[in-house]
């Protein structure tokens, strides 16, 4: 693919010591690991509540958390996963490869990178504080919208929602400069010869992902801001008292929230169109409807928001419109999937970690995105509506559709990142321990949604009772699970095999023809790209 | 040598990072104000007018 002739300069490391190494890094591969060190932060944090949720809901009758804290926990949850740890991981991946993946010295803009990162912690240490506030004197109430902060409830709720505004605005702003790096590094930092058909799929998931995030974060940021503002300043854009509509934030809300699921989504498809052709050992099938459907999917996610409110009381051709639009996406979901498939076809294939993980996605992903369909459908939708069925759709979605593309990600690079191979059998114990746990943890909650359990409450009836145990005994087993990722991870960083330039032996791309791990200043000199 | 330095790209290509970074910035400003309702009432309160 290319000639490396003079890229490499190894020969001093020039960079800052200590803290200031990392409080000052315009280094992309720095910056990140910081994202990604965030990210795992985060990641645990959210297991927590994840794990109080399901230990809460073990059995019938309240057991450990009284109904205010354990709304407080379901909005925290979702809040942390994924403006702290699937979008940041992802962000801290992108960083870390797409100039090494496009021959460029550095991301494009390096001290803006900085800012990007640095602005994270701050937005993590609001949206902590918004969740024990209300444990101080004078504190408010907790906050209990969920995560959709749905109105008349989120102009209700104490001083918390005005910390989950600013740590939404905060994370809007981190997310939007992040994008907006991520857009110019790759228009104008390519490798001479790089166009951007030639460029890898894994860029390309992130060039659709940057111009999703710059179309949409700015209008949440717009409704959090409108949200402020009747709390604060005497407006009524949501107070339907004051002349105004809480139906125009849902609509707001969900104008970011569906496109967002892509945004989570589309960073791992990408991942997975480098994970597959590396183990099937052949390229990847269909490199240009791959990148196509991914436009038609943001596309098309872009216009199909409101089938989150099909129970709001549209009108008939409105929520036909919708319906007929959700169901649309499923074409070119399908058609990545099927070129993964094909690539996969007749490929000497080998099953190390991430592509473990790459096909469990793949299978995962299809069964989650199955559910989406019947969710799609107005009159299924009006009964699967705010029930546990939809609870275990959207996990199916997101954690093999974003979470195993991000684990495949990880264990695919990480030999590059670190310059060890990681411990390969207990990753491979990781894998099917964290996907056995998984699949019954969430699988048994469609059928307690299909029979009538509802979602966000903290007690139901007896008759949900075996389903609910099963769910939190496997529950507690797939939270655990991530400590022996967090082991492996360690015990990668801090030695192991040393890993080749090429870690893997199907593995194609620039990335691979620097050492492993990684010059402080690589491709400094630009390769040339045949 | 900071950080910063040692991984520099021509003056041409900065000019045109920045030029696109900008131009991106101020897309964003613009969907952001689209979102809140006062901006889109008045655009319909001038077109009604004319």
């Amino acid at each position: 693919m290319s000639t490396t002739a003079s890229a490499l300069h190894s020969e001093h490391e020039h960079h800052p010591y200590g803290w200031r190494r990392w409080l000052f890094s315009t280094n992309h591969k720095d910056i990140g690991t910081l994202y990604l060190l965030f990210a795992l932060s985060m990641f645990f944090l959210g297991g927590i509540s994840a794990m109080a949720i399901r230990a809460e809901l073990m059995f019938p009758g309240l057991q450990l958390l009284d109904p205010d804290l354990y709304n407080n926990i379901l909005t925290n949850h979702a809040l942390i996963m994924i403006f702290g740890a699937v979008m940041p991981a992802g962000a801290g991946i992108a960083n870390w490869m797409i100039p090494l993946m496009i021959g460029a010295p550095d991301m494009a803009l390096p001290r803006l990178n900085n800012l990007s990162f640095w602005i994270l912690p701050a937005a993590a240490m609001m949206l902590v504080l918004s969740f024990i506030v209300p444990f101080f004197p004078g504190g408010g109430t907790q906050i209990n919208t969920g995560w959709t902060l749905y109105p008349p409830l989120s102009v209700q709720v104490g001083m918390s929602m005005d910390f989950l505004i600013f740590a939404i605005h905060l994370l809007g702003i981190s997310s939007v400069l992040a994008s907006i790096n991520i857009i110019v590094t790759i228009l104008n930092m390519r490798a001479p010869g790089m166009t951007l058909m030639k460029m890898p799929i894994f860029c390309w998931a992130w060039f659709v992902t940057a111009f999703l995030l710059i179309l949409v974060v700015p209008i949440i940021a717009g409704g959090v801001t409108m949200l402020l503002f009747d709390r604060h300043f005497g407006t009524s854009f949501f107070n339907a008292a004051g002349g105004g509509d809480p139906v125009l934030f849902q609509h707001l809300f969900w104008f970011f929230g569906h496109p967002e699921v892509y945004i989570l989504i589309l960073p791992a498809i990408g991942a997975l169109a480098q994970v597959i052709p590396a183990f099937s050992r052949k390229p990847l099938f269909g490199y240009h409807s791959t990148v196509g459907a991914m436009l038609v999917i943001a596309t098309l996610g872009m216009v199909v928001w409101a089938h989150h409110q099909y129970t709001i009381g549209m009108s008939l051709g409105a929520v036909t419109y919708f319906m007929i639009g959700t169901i649309l996406i499923s074409i070119p979901v399908g058609l990545i999937l099927f070129n993964f498939i094909a690539t996969m076809w007749r490929g000497a294939m080998t099953f190390e970690t991430p592509m473990l993980f790459a096909t469990a996605m793949v299978l995962l992903f299809s069964f989650g995105g199955l559910t989406g369909v019947m969710l799609a459908v107005v009159p299924a939708d009006i009964q699967y509506h705010d029930s546990m069925f939809v609870v275990a759709h959207f996990h199916y979605v997101l954690i093999p559709g974003a979470i195993y593309g991000l684990f495949a990600a990880v264990f695919y690079w990480l030999p590059k990142w670190t310059g060890h191979m990681y411990d390969e059998r207990l990753a491979k114990i990781f894998f099917w321990v964290n996907m056995i746990s998984f699949n019954i943890t969430f699988f048994v909650q469609h059928f307690l949604g299909l029979a009538g359990m509802p979602r966000r409450i903290i007690d139901y009836n007896v008759i949900f009772t075996e389903f609910n145990f099963i769910s939190s005994v496997a529950g507690l087993i797939y939270g655990l699970s991530h400590l022996l990722f967090l082991y492996i991870v360690i015990k990668c960083i801090r030695g192991g095999k040393q890993a080749e330039d090429k870690a893997w032996e199907g593995a194609t791309g620039l990335e691979w023809e620097l050492p492993s791990p990684p010059p402080f200043h690589s491709w400094e000199t630009a390769p040339q790209v045949k | 040598m900071s950080a910063v330095t040692a991984n520099q790209v021509d003056p041409t290509t900065r000019r045109k990072n920045r030029r696109t970074a900008i131009l991106l910035g101020i897309f964003v400003v613009l969907v952001f104000f689209s979102s809140v309702p006062f901006w889109q009432n008045l655009v319909q309160t001038a077109l009604n007018a004319r």
